[in-house]
């Protein structure tokens, strides 16, 4: 994923941003205080279409995505944890199954003309295994599940199909320390697969821990940016307030 | 359904009790409903003939409801239908016997489609709320299609405010077994048509792709667009779909029963459709259900106007009312009790 001298408006947001890229095998983390354009930015990957004018070069694997429908956009090899899974990842008065073939119904065991649920259903369940979300019943409503358990079953969505790139925005919101733990260990053993992780988190703890290079994002550009051997909390999050 | 059930029978009991304030015994007011709905074959067909029209309007108001639209306008794109259907019998005559009633039930959801094209565009494109243009629109198609037959074809042999009637060929006819069985009620073919359309709405719904993204883009519009559904496209197709199911009564009517088109024929079929897709939770198998109820309510009510001196058949409307307040309740409770597990 590449973005340069890259400005993107929406009605009361400008992104301008001189140079972000990451690369297969690394996870590059974005820190910010909130509001400073990492809802933007992934408004910008994910539904380009929403902008009023995009200027620049935004490269999705290989793709010129500024032009892109949300649509094209999920048929790249593309896995997305939501800033709010309650809003822009689920329906939480459906069940697992419901909410795990989202972003997938079109793509998932496509050639066949209806939805296959019995198919679906087993694929569904050997993934909530996998990871482990209680209960492991796919007919369980995804609104009795705890925050936790949420998700990780978003997060078993979306890496269902060990995509390319992984933007993971606030991975560990309202979860819990095992499962926080839990999603951690799952970005890195995606990058050791060899995926691309965009990070935004507004923990410097979780950002420390998990990339190899950091990128501060204040009033929609880019105030500073860090390698794993210079990581400083200090530094960073002088940076965050503006101070450079 | 279960508890929708409950709620219609906790309605109608209550309702019933009120005529006690107007010096009725309510078991008899019940008796005369009864029998009124089902008491003789053209009765049933009658009850028939309503709970036909409802369960068209019933899944056009749910389609529109599973896309997250409040469908008002049902009423609108009925008329808008059976007018189509009504021009296009009366002014081509010679379209061959088989092709006919299909060409018209064709045009006629064309047409129901169409009329409800406008208020998505507005909703989808200018923000303007579908409940108001809809409810709108129930108005103008209301007195362009009154213009369009008094102006058109109107019915050279009446005074009634009618038209012409359309050529044999476009009615069912011999094909239609219902009318045979009924005796010459106004039930017809459409019965058969509308619990088609039912059970088809119910497997697109569940087993469809789109019905899929129409279910999401209702319950969580944000996630159905960040799962790449175009929300705006959804809900503008659905939106059309439900307004040619509404045109769904054309059949029934114009198609099925009287063959011409009679202002005023509909009793407000599109606003009761709404009573019963809330009853059946827009379960498209619950609305035939909830549509024979409500239809034999409509039909049994007719005939309180003769059989007692103090009610008249407007109580139907308060019967509905307060049913319709029950089941409500009754979804309520459920959804506080699964809210109260959650915490």
């Amino acid at each position: 994923m590449q973005l340069k001298e890259l400005r993107a408006e929406t009605l009361d947001f400008k992104l301008d941003i001189s140079s972000l890229e990451v690369h297969a095998g690394e996870i590059l983390g974005i820190a910010g205080v909130e509001g400073n354009g990492q809802k933007e930015l992934i408004q910008l990957l994910m539904h380009p279409k929403k902008f009023k004018k995009i200027e620049g070069h935004l490269e999705i694997l290989g793709h010129d995505t500024r032009f892109y429908s949300t649509r094209a956009l999920r048929q790249l090899s593309l896995g997305v944890f939501p800033e709010d899974r309650l809003r822009w990842g689920s329906v939480p008065s459906l069940n697992l199954l419901q909410n795990f073939i989202l972003g997938y119904q079109r793509k998932l065991l496509a050639a066949k003309k209806f939805l296959p649920w019995n198919e679906l259903f087993k694929i569904c369940a050997e993934q909530i295994k996998k990871f482990n979300v209680r209960p492991e019943s796919p007919l369980a409503l995804f609104s009795s599940l705890s925050g936790g358990n949420q998700q990780k079953l978003v997060v078993a969505r979306e890496l269902y199909l060990n995509p390319n790139l992984i933007l993971a925005s606030h991975p560990s919101r309202g979860v819990d320390i095992g499962a926080t733990e839990f999603i951690h260990q799952q970005l890195l053993d995606a990058k050791k697969g060899n995926a691309a992780i965009l990070l935004i988190s507004s923990e410097l703890d979780e950002l420390i821990k998990l990339s190899d290079r950091i990128v501060v994002l204040y009033r929609g550009r880019i105030q500073a940016e860090f390698s794993r051997s210079h990581f400083n909390e200090n530094k960073i999050g002088a940076a965050m307030g503006g101070i450079s | 359904m279960k508890k929708s059930l409950i709620g219609f029978i906790i309605g109608l009991v209550l309702a019933l009790s009120l005529t006690l304030f107007a010096g009725e015994n309510p078991l008899h007011i019940a008796w005369i409903l009864m029998k009124s709905a089902f008491g003789s074959s053209y009765d049933l067909g009658l009850t028939l003939y309503y709970t036909t029209g409802l369960i068209f309007t019933g899944l056009s108001v749910s389609l529109a409801f599973s896309a997250g639209l409040f469908n008002i306008g049902a009423e609108g794109q009925l008329l808008m239908g059976s007018i189509a259907a009504a021009l296009l019998g009366v002014l081509f005559p010679h379209v061959p016997g088989f092709l006919a009633p299909i060409l018209a039930v064709l045009v006629a959801g064309l047409a129901g489609a169409l009329w409800a094209l406008i208020p998505a565009l507005l909703k989808i494109y200018r923000g303007s709320h579908e409940v108001i243009v809809t409810m709108m629109m129930n108005f103008i198609a209301s007195g362009l299609t009154s213009w369009a037959v008094l102006q058109w074809i109107p019915n050279p042999d009446s005074q009634n405010p009618e038209s012409a009637k359309i050529a044999s060929s476009y009615m069912f006819q011999d094909i239609d077994f219902v009318k045979k069985l009924l005796g010459d009620s106004p039930a017809s073919l459409a019965l058969v048509l509308a619990l088609f359309g039912a059970f088809v709405l119910w497997f697109v719904m569940k087993r469809t792709r789109w019905g899929y993204e129409v279910h999401i883009s209702g319950l969580n519009p944000s996630a159905a667009e960040r799962a790449g559904i175009d929300v705006a496209k959804i809900q503008i197709q659905a939106f059309c779909w439900a307004g040619a199911l509404a045109a769904g009564v054309a059949v029934t009517e114009v198609l099925g029963n009287s063959g011409q088109f009679r202002i005023g024929f509909s009793p407000e079929f599109g606003f009761i459709g709404i009573a019963v897709a809330l009853m059946a939770r827009n379960h498209p198998l619950g609305i035939l259900l909830s549509a024979f109820l409500m239809g034999a309510l409509h039909k049994g009510a007719s005939d309180l106007d003769f059989e007692t001196t103090t009610i008249t058949r407007d109580f139907s409307k308060i019967i509905q009312g307060v049913i319709i307040l029950f089941v409500a309740v009754q979804s309520y409770r459920i959804f506080k009790k699964r809210g109260s597990r959650v915490s």
